[in-house]
């Protein structure tokens, strides 16, 4: 009895130094203090350039998402412009992401790299082809349902079966004879 | 009225959340003047700052072990932990969370109800073809 209880204060002794050393919602020590994280929406021409010197942008450059409360904070709205309209032939500090170290990256970065969307000019533009595309796919669809509502196919008649129209296989006696079928008239 | 020449594939152009517009047909990238060009020279300036704090830690003799990128930890930080300290109920948020969470709910259990109910009195009332076979 002793022995549990004293196994049991020891198990809670651990839990709480644990609870201790590390409470909850404590973070690593890395290198980057509070002020230089992303934040809450800048009010005051002050935070607006603190912010701007955070993220590394001229303060006129800097523009923050709206404030509409959908948590993008402070953190700053660039052009959506993918990767791939990046010049290919700069030197890059990372050449396959094309991006420099410390260059504010935008809000869907993971969308925009190389292997993933695409914003690049078309040599057509994007209304003409929507156009097309959609000219035909309308065409096709519409030619597919008149085609379902009105079918249209050679003359069919009725399937002939063999063996005396399947008798023995439908289960017909085999011992009778059975009923001679023709499917042709003379 | 006879229209005039055809739009030249300049003029037709129109960009839009898919496609961007080339540089080339952009009118605010034709003649620099200069306030632009001292933009041009201050961002020149700050990135030059930052490639040479790269650098210089890249071809460190002694480099250290990560070079950590803040602009990545913040990239990171803000999608992650900066989300829900700065969202706030405004009616846009709560009509969309409206429409994505409860909106799929109620739509798909409204059909299936009503589908079945449909099924079922068919059933009830002799009418129901059955697609399958029951043996």
């Amino acid at each position: 009895m002793m022995a549990t209880a004293g196994l049991r204060r020891a198990l809670w002794q651990r839990v709480a130094a644990r609870l201790w050393a590390a409470p909850p919602g404590a973070r690593a020590a890395s290198g980057m203090s509070k002020d230089m994280l992303p934040g809450p929406y800048p009010r005051t021409p002050e935070e607006r350039a603190a912010a701007a010197k955070k993220y590394n942008m001229r303060v006129e450059d800097y523009q923050p998402y709206p404030d509409d409360g959908f948590g993008y904070g402070d953190y700053p709205m660039l052009p959506n412009k993918s990767h791939h309209e990046r010049d290919p032939w700069y030197q890059w500090d990372q050449q396959d992401l094309r991006h420099n170290w410390g260059e504010p990256m935008h809000w869907d970065f993971d969308m925009y790299i190389r292997n993933r969307v695409d914003t690049s000019p078309t040599p057509v533009p994007w209304h003409i082809m929507r156009k097309h595309f959609l000219i035909f796919l309308g065409t096709m669809l519409v030619m597919f349902a008149v085609g379902e509502i009105y079918p249209s196919y050679r003359p069919v008649g009725p399937k002939q079966y063999p063996f005396n129209d399947l008798y023995l296989e439908r289960g017909g006696d085999p011992n009778k004879d059975p009923p001679v079928v023709i499917h042709y008239e003379l | 009225m006879a229209s005039g020449p055809p739009p030249t594939a300049a003029e037709a152009y129109r960009p839009n959340r898919y496609v961007s517009l080339p540089a080339e047909l952009d009118p605010n990238t034709y003649d620099s003047s200069p306030e632009k060009r001292r933009a041009e020279a201050e961002r020149l300036a700050i990135r030059a700052r930052l490639k040479r704090q790269y650098q210089l830690q890249l071809n460190n003799p002694n480099p250290p072990a990560i070079i950590e990128n803040p602009a990545l930890i913040r990239w990171d930080y803000a999608r992650t932990h900066n989300v829900y300290p700065t969202f706030r109920l405004t009616p846009k948020t709560v009509f969309l969370g409206a429409v994505c969470s409860i909106g799929p709910l109620l739509f798909w259990g409204i059909l299936f109800k009503v589908d079945r109910d449909r099924r079922e009195k068919l059933i009830k009332e002799g009418k129901y073809e059955r697609p399958f076979s029951l043996y």
